[in-house]
């Protein structure tokens, strides 16, 4: 018969496994938005729709909205990630800051484009 | 990214699942600890190190590097049960380094072991005399062994015929003033005898730090207050502490 301290001994360990695993194997789900707040790419993508237009005030409104969002989502990922690939979103995301001050889309569109990449590579 | 905490998470990690791996490792590892086995275990500590502090990897790459060590390492103990073929392989055979007190000179180049370095592992085992081997075995742990010859080997009880009782473990019965009760059904007996042993020696069972039952049945008794003097302070002069 299993008692129940047996079945501890068992579960306990397995769930340890199973619950770090997925911390630290989950970069790819633990990304994506919980709730309608966060959507980073979302937000990503409406700001690209912005610089398109040249509405550089609006997307630089929606800019601190994406960086809201990264500091949220850096600190779930940053346990299944590589620090390198932080860094690279840290990285292109000033440079696409910077870019919008200059309203130099030379600047911003390498970059957002290095971002999309960077995000689908994220986990 | 807060790198103190992503390690602090990541040793924490590393640190049980270790455990859990060594754990299922088994015994083995430590008792049979071949040339393979020192390499594997060093690999094994090495990745779980990069898995704790390499922060420009991914946890994830190193736990998967240990659990096909894991996997590895069950596999060929699993092969070595199976087939002594492949255990011969794996671990390789004890080698006879000498023989009727001769060295066996060409078995001690094949294993690369100096007449030096065999001296000196049959020293420690307290033979001091080439003439005294009987036999010699380098084991596949590097250890070796030694079969005196039969001059040398120590009288035994039953060679003089002098009564013997069977061998037994000391069982201990009370830690730190708590009896085991398991360790006294083991040894058939009652806590009536262990508290009837206690009043003989005028102890409370509060004031036992270790009581432990005999080979010969009968119950030692450590008592938390010691009452030893100074007189064996090996220490020649005043240190920090």
């Amino acid at each position: 018969m299993i008692t129940l301290n047996k079945m501890l001994l068992y579960c306990i360990p397995t769930l340890f496994m199973l619950l770090s695993a997925a911390l630290l194997a989950g970069g790819t789900w633990i990304k994506e938005p919980l709730g309608e707040k966060h959507d980073i790419m979302a937000q990503m993508e409406y700001m690209h729709s912005l610089i398109d237009k040249k509405e550089w005030e609006k997307a630089s409104d929606e800019y601190d909205n994406v960086e809201a969002s990264w500091e949220t989502i850096s600190k779930r990922v940053q346990f299944s990630v590589e620090r390198d690939d932080l860094e690279a979103i840290n990285e292109t995301l000033a440079k696409i800051k910077g870019g919008m001050k200059q309203k130099d889309t030379s600047i911003v569109y390498p970059e957002l484009y290095y971002f999309y990449e960077l995000w689908e590579q994220l986990g | 990214m807060q790198e103190s905490l992503v390690v602090i998470v990541r040793a924490f990690i590393t640190f049980f699942v270790i455990l859990i791996y060594a754990r299922l490792i088994g015994k083995q590892q430590i008792g049979n600890f071949t040339m393979f086995d020192y390499i594997n275990g060093i690999t094994i500590g090495s990745i779980a190190a990069a898995m704790a502090t390499d922060l420009t990897t991914k946890a994830m790459v190193h736990w998967l590097a240990l659990s096909v060590f894991l996997i590895l390492t069950f596999a060929l103990q699993w092969i070595g049960i199976k087939s002594s073929f492949w255990s011969k392989v794996q671990d390789s055979e004890p080698v006879v380094l000498m023989q009727n007190g001769k060295i066996l000179e060409h078995n001690l180049k094949k294993v690369r072991i100096t007449k030096n370095e065999l001296m000196a592992q049959l020293r420690q085992k307290n033979i001091f005399s080439p003439l005294e081997v009987g036999l010699a075995l380098l084991e596949p742990d590097g250890s070796v062994s030694v079969l005196p010859e039969s001059p040398y080997l120590p009288v035994q009880k039953k060679d003089l015929h002098i009564p013997y009782h069977i061998a037994r473990l000391t069982t201990e019965v009370i830690n730190d003033g708590k009896i085991i009760e398991q360790n006294l059904k083991q040894r058939n007996k009652n806590k009536e005898w262990l508290l009837d042993n206690i009043q003989k020696a005028e102890v409370d069972i509060s004031q036992i730090a270790f009581a432990a039952i005999l080979p010969n049945d009968t119950l030692y008794i450590d008592t938390f207050a010691d009452d030893v003097g100074d007189e064996n302070n090996v220490s020649d002069f005043q240190g920090p502490y």
